[in-house]
């Protein structure tokens, strides 16, 4: 860590990773502790503005939104994980046995995942949700899947380049076997590029899934996520009572700037 | 020329494939007869939809028949509405295009003055503050722009009113003041993003070789940009246009969701809550091309613009 | 003396592309070269550069796809020093993960014996202990060379190729790790094929040399023959140029 901090000695990485971090802790915290129940109703407060004992205000039935927005974003959040997670496990293994063993698999492979990244990824997998139906294993599902290919491009650039290199040619003369060199010699050589690849992962699959259970090809109706949130909260806009929607964008405008400028700081040295 | 040619080709076969895919991928669905009549319809009427629908003929044969159609623009008919596909998408299409080019453009006009303007005063206040807000509006969402913007314009100063859509017909002038604010949602964090790169790439251009000689041969700062540096910088900015361009229409599914405006993102979402398959093949394979098509281009400009990528 | 190396009429040959301005022709990188190389002998291969020395020390350790003739290794696991100790050392890892990992790839030694033997190799190139914690960006040129020699000679080799292994570091380094490669080999009875374009350089390490132009072996003889008595003219003209 005290290391990272040292390579990354930049305005981006310091204001990402304070950031990135209370966003987390804060939606962490809301996993154990929220000020009121999340699906509490209090008839005596209904659709009101912020207020000290309802520091974001109240929904139509009285609810704490931001007891509701602590929820959501921990549903969002956990999605996001899932979704990074099997993105990256998956884009690494093909990326890295396309990159460093190369040939007409790994030709074909670049084609197919060139023609889906030009593809946005939201606009993939309302398609695959609409065929799948909707649903938060689906989201994760579907959206880990559309994420493969980017990590797969950005691993296997790394592994061509990296194999080239003397000490790969060295570890090849002293013995060790081709998967003992992707695993240990080439794949921690590649974190420089791929974390900051996961942080943007993280940026898109929160955008993804706000998004996507926004429009309603989600999450089911019955789930909670802060996409769910902002389309309900859209009823609120339209009668003149527009926090809600504005607290619950800001949410995910905070955890995506987070992600995002953490990403920026992890790219630029110094 | 060969290049485009052999751009077109690769172009048409993953259209085909995806076509394929797109429409294997929705029959597989369900069955649309049992969702159209519900479960106590007689055997008799279910016989007679099929029929009607072509559905008692094997994937391939619909496959082609379906494409063979659509290639001369004759898109299907809806499961639900029993019209014709063409008349349900017609004018909404018109209304995204406008809403993507509208964004576009601002993206355009937005962009390129800032990127210039950041690179000229490199290491300036201005440029610093810039680089800084750049990039946080890359970061925010279309959608939260267009929340703040909707309370803000909307529900604050009353300019318009949101949810409230004014077709061209009813007033052109309402009409276009409406639609400036999904469009600048849109357009705003793309612009963010199209400036910073702009400004990187033309510093990144001021640093070259020939850039320098032009300085030493007497040229001025500015002249030395506009003449050698803005065309070489644009370069990387076109690919990233393209990119911009796909991603818009992408985005206006959402911006029309949360302006109500009456697009063909709206109808595609509304379809594919209805199961209505002929109407999201439909969509998808439009929304598909104007894709490919985009990133077509944006590959031909770079290469008309830069030789050296032919090989 | 015991062979441990016998190169026997190596040819290779790459096509280049062709293109709208070239038609693609056959480029001949080296051409029917045959020499021996004996237990405890360090030969030197000059040539400058795109004579086919690099090409040779290729084929040797199997890294070119594709050539004719043959050569024979009498030993087993023959090790590479490269030029640049750069690019050659795992940035991502210490200095005491890149001399274990051979070790533990060969899986004969426990723990405590494969670090006894880190400690007595860094000791050996002249490195303390404290090394084991180091990564490559933290080393200067010479120390990194140093390491490289380490890496290569942990696995016991008795053939150890040497591609400029001096020519990027300063005057005063190069000879200090040309004395390293000496004293090494004297320990280990190692052979070396030291690959240089620098007269200066071998005759300060070689009991024998090379000489390539154009992928041909134009002489081979001695180091005191090759610089009392060159016979060909190139061989001269490189003498000449080294005094």
């Amino acid at each position: 860590m005290k290391k990272l901090f040292a390579k990354h000695n930049n305005w981006f990485f310091k204001a990402g990773f304070i950031l990135t971090t209370v966003m987390v802790f804060i939606v962490l915290l809301g996993q154990v502790w929220t000020p009121y129940d999340p699906n509490a109703m209090d008839a005596s407060v209904k659709a009101q503005g912020p207020t000290l004992r309802h520091l974001l205000g109240t929904d139509f039935f009285g609810r704490d939104i931001l007891s509701r927005i602590l929820e959501g974003a921990g549903a969002t959040l956990q999605i996001a994980f899932f979704v990074v997670l099997i993105g990256a496990v998956l884009g690494t293994v093909i990326g890295a046995l396309t990159g460093y063993f190369g040939g007409v698999v790994d030709e074909v492979l670049m084609r197919i995942c060139d023609a889906i990244t030009a593809f946005p990824s939201v606009l993939l997998a309302l398609i695959a949700i609409a065929v799948i139906g909707p649903g938060r294993l689906n989201v994760i599902m579907v959206l880990g899947c559309v994420f493969i290919p980017s990590f797969a491009r950005i691993v296997r650039a790394e592994f061509v380049r990296i194999k080239r290199l003397n000490y790969i040619s060295l570890a090849r003369l002293q013995g060790v076997g081709d998967f003992r060199i992707m695993l240990k010699h080439i794949l921690p050589n590649t974190l420089p590029t791929l974390l900051p690849a996961i942080s943007i992962g993280f940026n898109n699959a929160v955008l993804a899934e706000a998004s996507m259970s926004f429009l309603g090809v989600g999450v089911s109706a019955s789930e909670v996520s802060l996409g769910r949130m902002l389309s309900d909260s859209q009823n609120y806009i339209l009668r003149g009572l527009p926090w809600y929607a504005v607290f619950v964008g800001l949410t995910i405008a905070l955890l995506i700037l987070g992600f995002s400028l953490l990403a920026e700081g992890l790219q630029q040295r110094r | 020329m060969k290049f485009v040619l052999k751009k077109l080709a690769t172009l048409l076969i993953t259209l085909l494939i995806l076509s394929f895919l797109a429409y294997a991928a929705f029959e597989m669905v369900g069955d649309p007869v049992g969702m159209i009549l519900g479960t106590n319809a007689t055997p008799e009427a279910e016989a007679a939809l099929r029929e009607e629908l072509g559905l008692n003929r094997s994937l391939p044969v619909r496959y082609f028949d379906w494409l063979f159609h659509f290639v001369k623009g004759d898109m299907g008919t809806s499961y639900i509405y029993r019209i014709s596909v063409n008349e349900m998408i017609g004018e909404k299409l018109g209304l995204t295009v406008i809403l993507t080019l509208f964004g576009f453009g601002l993206t355009l006009l937005m962009s390129i003055p800032l990127g210039v303007y950041s690179a000229r005063r490199e290491g300036s206040f201005a440029d610093r503050a810039l680089t800084v807000s750049n990039q946080i509006v890359m970061a925010i969402p279309a959608f939260f722009v267009a929340i703040l913007l909707t309370v803000i314009f909307g529900v604050l100063l009353r300019l318009f009113t949101p949810g409230s859509f004014v077709s061209f017909n009813e007033s052109p002038g309402r009409f276009f003041l409406y639609m400036l604010f999904p469009a600048l949602s849109v357009a705003i964090p793309r612009t963010a993003m199209a400036a910073k790169m702009l400004r990187s790439s033309i510093l990144g251009e001021m640093q070259k070789d020939y850039v320098r000689t032009a300085f030493s041969r007497g040229h001025n700062r500015r002249s030395a940009l506009r003449a050698h540096a803005l065309k070489n910088a644009l370069l990387p900015i076109v690919a990233f246009l393209a990119t911009t361009a796909a991603e818009m229409l992408a985005g206006c599914i959402v911006i029309e969701q949360i302006f109500s405006l009456p697009g063909i993102g709206r109808l595609l979402i509304a379809s594919i809550n209805n199961r209505d398959i002929p109407v999201v093949e439909a969509i998808v394979m439009i929304l598909a091309v104007w894709v490919m098509v985009v990133h077509f281009f944006g590959e031909v400009i770079s290469e008309a613009l830069d030789p050296r990528l032919r090989s | 003396m015991n062979k441990i190396l016998e190169v026997k009429h190596v040819s290779a040959s790459y096509t280049t592309q062709g293109n709208a301005f070239a038609r693609e022709k056959v480029q001949i990188v080296l051409h029917d070269v045959s020499f021996d190389l004996y237990e405890g002998e360090a030969l030197g291969l000059v040539g400058e550069s795109g004579s086919g020395k690099t090409t040779v020390a290729r084929a040797i350790l199997g890294f070119l796809p594709r050539y004719e003739g043959e050569i024979i290794h009498h030993s087993k696991r023959p090790q590479l020093i490269f030029q640049d100790p750069y690019t050659s050392l795992n940035p991502a890892r210490t200095v005491g993960w890149i001399l274990e990992e051979p070790l533990k790839v060969y899986g004969k030694f426990d723990a405590p014996e494969r670090r006894r033997r880190i400690i007595e190799m860094l000791e050996n190139v002249g490195l303390s202990e404290e090394y084991m914690s180091r990564r490559p960006s933290e080393l200067s040129g010479g120390q990194r060379q140093r390491v490289s020699i380490a890496a290569a000679l942990i696995v016991r080799p008795r053939l150890v190729i040497a591609d400029e292994p001096v020519s990027a570091l300063d005057v005063t380094i190069q000879a200090q790790i040309l004395q390293l490669l000496d004293e090494m080999r004297e320990k280990y009875g190692l052979s070396y094929l030291f690959i240089s374009h620098d007269m200066n350089v071998v005759y300060q390490l070689c009991d024998r040399v090379i000489v390539m132009k154009k992928g041909v072996i134009v002489e081979d003889a001695p180091i005191d023959d090759i610089f009392d008595h060159p016979q060909h003219p190139y061989t001269r003209e490189l003498v000449e140029a080294s005094r």
